[in-house]
């Protein structure tokens, strides 16, 4: 007999991508082929440098070309995360919880965002804000973003990361 | 530019889940909006939708579905989507097409269901709505490790200046969900001590679960005049600012420049010089502004012009934005206490502000002698959208 208590149907919404990178995908094919070698652009106009990496320049729109960086640079923030949803990607690469910080690479524009590693868990901000440090490529890349880390130097004081 | 007037409004309270389809919420808010402004949908010269996100109604392109539905095929309608700023972005494309003179009567209508979605290891439907949320962050450069944006902005800020204390920050919820308990629209209507926020599960610190924005369903309306709509269309309100504002928050070119959120800053900025608004203090009755997390909150002070760059946690540890104090800030309860859905959010907070105005909130009523109300919207990937709007009795 129709009625109008509600019920529910499942349904699934599926899409499989197979995409590329466009011009960056030196960055990525870097990071596959290239252990510890990351490639960033530089805007053949203006000078600005940038990774994340980009084929035309964010202010001046002109070309950019690609140069090798130490993949060092400086944390502007951070967050420790202790929450994710269930079925986040992060799970794949990490536990919980972990560091995730804006990174700016030296002398780039822009900044990069991604996990860092062997943060002593608790340090106040203000002490990791403005560490120094370097990326880091997993033992296995696939050549997506997960593939990069970030460990801080040492502290002053000579103290090393735990 | 034409003046702009508010004619009517409608919401319909936030609720966990809703039991009816998203055609359905979005027909119950217009014909709120249309009774309120004493008129039927033959009023309608067009119609601006407010709606986030088509994953979470499993139908792309949802505003074609709703236009017809509502009747209203042939009229002019655009579809809005802006993150959780979504609903600011509709007020402000409703403003233009009204002040432009392409339409005399304009209905915003915002939808936005959540909850139909689930994920399959624990059932945990708030879960899945976020993840199909992520979806808005950067695929390449976002993903897989991002949190929410708000996270690293505050921390900046907090690295600066010392300050908020995750006291400071706990304290704003507590603010919100207490003004909530008077709000029959809320969603959440009970008081926390401040012990229980910061005891509740963090989310990424120091921001705490109970210090972030609800998930929520709802749907809410708006209906927009000039002066040359109908003379039996009341003009309760005048619209006399709005402003948008895409700004990326966690992609600040200068490590020295002040920590902020630009984008509510910028939509800030052009509402206050439409509307004539040098000292909000001053000027300005309310405020509702979107607490997706109370950090969000805290640096909005600042966006609004309430405290100069750095001392938003004095202006908080003063008093001043509770209900009672001379700015009051999100006395409907916010998004951490009234309710929040990207989509909806901002016209709730409209039709918020104009109850407030015209002396219609009921048990939450706080006095309006100025008669002037400020909305601010955020959202996005980095906190990127941003838009404002503020109403003037």
């Amino acid at each position: 007999m129709a009625t109008d208590t509600p019920f529910e149907i499942e349904d699934e919404l599926r899409v499989v991508y197979k995409y590329g990178y466009g011009g960056i995908t030196r960055f990525f094919s870097a990071l596959l082929d290239q252990p510890g070698g990351y490639q960033v652009t530089s805007c053949e106009t203006c000078d600005l440098l940038f990774c994340p990496p980009r084929l035309q320049c964010q202010e001046c729109w002109g070309r950019t070309a690609w140069v090798e960086h130490t993949g060092e640079g400086t944390i502007e923030s951070v967050v420790w995360a202790y929450w994710i949803p269930i079925d986040s990607p992060a799970r794949a690469y990490t536990d919980l919880p972990y560091a995730y910080a804006a990174i700016r690479l030296d002398g780039c524009h822009n900044l990069l965002r991604t996990r860092v590693c062997g943060l002593p868990q608790g340090s106040p901000l203000a002490e990791i804000t403005g560490r120094r440090g370097r990326l880091k490529t997993i033992e296995e890349p696939t050549g997506r973003l997960g593939d990069l880390y970030f460990v801080t130097d040492e502290p002053a004081g000579g103290k090393p990361s735990a | 530019m034409r003046s702009v007037y508010l004619s009517g409004v409608g919401r319909l309270p936030f609720r966990s889940r809703y039991p009816f389809n998203y055609q359905e919420l979005a027909l119950d808010a217009a014909n709120l909006a249309l009774r309120d402004a004493m008129a039927d949908k033959r009023a309608v010269d067009s119609v601006v939708y407010s709606i986030y996100n088509d994953l979470l109604l499993r139908q792309g392109t949802p505003d074609v579905m709703l236009h017809e539905y509502l009747g209203f095929s042939g009229k002019p309608a655009q579809r809005v989507t802006q993150g959780a700023a979504t609903g600011g972005y509709a007020m402000k494309a409703a403003y233009a097409d009204v002040a432009s003179g392409l339409s005399d009567a304009c209905l915003v209508i915002a939808v936005q269901k959540a909850l139909d979605v689930t994920e399959t290891t624990a059932g945990q439907r708030g879960d899945a709505a976020l993840t199909a949320e992520n979806w808005t962050l950067d695929a390449t450069w976002d993903m897989p490790f991002a949190q929410q944006p708000w996270a690293l902005i505050l921390n900046r800020y907090i690295a600066a200046y010392g300050e908020p204390t995750p006291a400071d920050l706990a304290a704003i919820a507590v603010k919100n969900r207490g003004n909530a308990v008077l709000n029959e629209f809320a969603q959440l209507r009970t008081a926390v001590t401040l012990e229980e926020v910061l005891n509740s599960r963090l989310v990424g610190a120091p921001t705490t679960m109970y210090e972030s924005c609800l998930y929520s369903e709802t749907a809410a309306a708006v209906l927009l005049v000039s002066d040359d709509a109908p003379a039996s269309l009341p003009r309760r309100l005048q619209v006399t600012g709005v402003g948008t504002c895409h700004a990326d928050g966690v992609a600040w070119s200068d490590a020295a420049a002040e920590p902020c959120i630009p984008s509510v800053g910028g939509s800030i900025a052009r509402a206050y010089a439409m509307a004539g608004i040098t000292d909000a203090a001053a000027q300005v009755d309310l405020f509702e502004v979107h607490d997706l997390t109370t950090g969000v909150e805290l640096m909005t002070y600042e966006e609004l012009g309430l405290a100069p760059r750095g001392e938003a946690t004095k202006l908080l540890r003063s008093g001043q934005t509770q209900r009672d104090g001379a700015t009051p800030v999100n006395v409907s309860g916010g998004r951490i206490a009234a309710g929040h859905i990207a989509g909806v959010s901002a016209v709730f907070s409209i039709c918020e502000v104009a109850d407030q105005l015209l002396g219609r909130a009921g048990n939450h009523q706080i006095p309006t002698p100025k008669g002037v109300g400020v909305v601010s919207a955020t959202g996005g990937a980095g906190l990127s959208l941003g838009a404002a709007a503020v109403l003037t009795r």
